[in-house]
């Protein structure tokens, strides 16, 4: 019985083992290929341990491409979006929880609803009116929006960010509320000084999304930038690849630099990230 | 009174502006241009249905429409089997849980033009990982993305790769929320794990199995990013195995300078993602158990 157990266990582990090494693989192999050398990399069958790892493969591959140009884009379309959705997305998720009004429920409703139209719906017409605003040769299609509440991606939207903030206040203790109303606060004060300080762990899952997704996004960067020199890195990467030639040592080494703020970001904050899938995924 | 409806007026407004501003109008705009002959440089001519019956009548419209259900039908099974699966081996504690977890966890927070990026090079032809694993179990090296049939499961591999990890969570999540009870009865009945999973487990999860459905086949109505980085410089290649719904929709708009034809293909999938999210809805209704109270 007891062996019949161990064995059990043992099979696990090896399943486990070989399932995580299955998805650890691709990283691995960016990173591996990112230190391979020109001639390296185009060896069959491939090393997993390049023997003479190189390094300067780094420094080529940000002149390579204009590197530094498009990550200072990416960071500040990034917090433009951060900072955009939090200060648009919070007062309406309070709006949606705490206070009480007429038609508060129907119009939640509309929210919920926006989560599910088609970014490629918009998407025309958003072009057409940056266009005509002359924006779009600017950052300006993708750093505004945010502060209204809409979000170009199809990752995470504005209705999500109210949903999940929403969901965090509503843990609040009304009571709590209440009081501070008797007691004459002012609903920007309950708002300031007890709903938002109460919900740390709620904003910075919501900003997290936020960045996560505008540092990712695709679509939008495409379509909105037109000049070279406003690219985003996740557009500006396909500047490695040509119709003949791919640099892949430099383009693999970019990648992983453009991987690794999430990557940070992952090891430091793991907790709001499955508190945040979780939440989104079962309080529906 | 009246100073909390100001007040409340001034939370939402944010929201509001960018509601009607950046949704609806543009929305309405989409559903208008959709009736017109449109190519941004002269104003939009009316046309009527035209633009609709062009599109029935588009052979590569059909094609795309297929190319895209067929990666919807696969995908969501696979990718919901996969995260039901991980997180079933990943339920009672073992050593080195974590690990395990943040492993399959780590590819669902990679940008999605890096999963396409180092997937393209994993399944190059002939230099790719792949191809030298397959070597080792003496597999003749496959074409994958260079393979009009091969095409679509290479996208499927990499997409199922970056979304297990978030289906995991949700299904860990869900599991959790089992009452430990139910097991214990079913055991000292004497019912067999294969039982227990098919009669506790998969109707208890039901509501998280079903959310994931709805979030699964809309992603994948829209799929766009990686079928664009790994065709970039021919979009839908090969034969246009990877030419999907978003991609030849995006072609038409930005490519063709086909506005109006873009935005009446654009309200056609809203149209069909209202549908079929309604009918997932009404189905789960009818199937799928929702415990008592909360």
């Amino acid at each position: 019985m007891a062996g019949g157990l161990r064995a059990r266990l043992l099979t696990r582990h090896v399943v486990l083992i070989i399932i995580a090494f299955i998805f650890l693989l691709p990283m691995l192999w960016m990173v591996s290929s990112s230190l391979k050398s020109n001639a390296g990399i185009f060896t069959f069958p491939p090393q997993l341990f390049p023997p003479h790892p190189h390094l300067s493969n780094y420094s080529h591959a940000v002149t390579y491409i204009p590197f530094f140009t498009y990550l200072r884009n990416s960071a500040v379309v990034s917090a433009a979006t951060v900072v955009g959705t939090l200060i648009s997305c919070t007062p309406a998720a309070y709006a949606f929880s705490i206070l009480r009004w007429k038609g508060r429920d129907v119009l939640f409703y509309v929210v919920l609803a926006t989560i599910m139209i088609p970014f490629q719906v918009v998407m025309i017409p958003l072009y057409i009116i940056f266009r005509n605003l002359g924006w779009l040769g600017t950052l300006l299609p993708l750093t505004v929006p945010p502060f209204f509440a809409m979000f170009i991606s199809s990752y995470f939207s504005a209705g999500l960010a109210i949903f999940l903030l929403r969901q965090f206040f509503r843990t609040l203790p009304r009571d709590l509320f209440e009081a501070a109303m008797i007691d004459g606060a002012a609903p920007w004060t309950t708002f300031w000084r007890l709903a938002l300080p109460l919900s740390r762990a709620g904003l910075i899952t919501v900003g997290m999304f936020a960045f996560l997704s505008s540092w990712t996004m695709f679509v939008a960067p495409l379509i909105m930038l037109n000049s070279n020199t406003l690219l985003t890195l996740s557009v500006g990467l396909q500047q490695f690849q040509s119709q003949h030639f791919t640099a892949w040592n430099y383009l693999m080494a970019a990648s992983f630099m453009f991987t690794l703020p999430v990557l940070l970001l992952f090891i430091f904050a793991q907790r709001y990230f499955v508190q945040g899938i979780a939440l989104s995924g079962l309080k529906g | 009174m009246r100073k909390a409806r100001g007040f409340t007026l001034l939370f939402l407004s944010p929201w509001l502006i960018g509601f009607l501003g950046l949704m609806l109008v543009p929305l309405l705009v989409a559903l208008y241009w959709s009736f017109t002959n449109y190519d941004v440089f002269q104003a939009p001519q009316w046309v009527g249905l035209q633009n609709y019956i062009a599109i029935i009548h588009d052979p590569i419209f059909w094609q795309s429409v297929g190319n895209t259900l067929y990666i919807t039908v696969i995908g969501v099974p696979t990718g919901i089997i996969a995260g039901l699966g991980t997180a079933l081996l990943l339920e009672k504690p073992i050593r080195g849980m974590g690990f395990y977890r943040a492993a399959i966890f780590l590819p669902t927070i990679v940008p999605p033009v890096a999963v396409a990026i180092v997937w393209l090079w994993i399944l190059n032809p002939d230099y790719g990982l792949l191809n030298a694993i397959l070597g080792v179990f003496h597999i003749r090296p496959l074409g994958w993305l260079n393979d009009p049939h091969l095409a679509k499961v290479s996208l499927l591999m990499m997409v199922v790769w970056g979304m297990t990890g978030q289906i995991m969570i949700v299904m860990l999540a869900g599991l959790k929320d089992v009452p430990v009870e139910l097991y214990e009865a079913a055991m000292i009945d004497g019912a067999s794990s294969w039982n227990r999973f098919r009669k506790i487990t998969l109707p208890m999860i039901g509501p998280v199995i079903f959310y994931e459905v709805v979030v699964g086949v809309i992603f994948y109505l829209q799929f766009f990013t990686q079928a664009f980085v790994v065709t970039a410089n021919n979009l839908g290649e090969p034969v246009n195995s990877t030419l999907f719904y978003a991609l030849y929709l995006y072609q038409n708009a930005f490519d063709f300078q086909k506005m109006g034809y873009a935005a009446a293909m654009a309200f056609i999938l809203f149209i069909v993602i209202v549908i079929v999210t309604m009918l997932l809805f009404w189905i789960n209704r009818r199937v799928v158990f929702y415990g008592g109270g909360e």
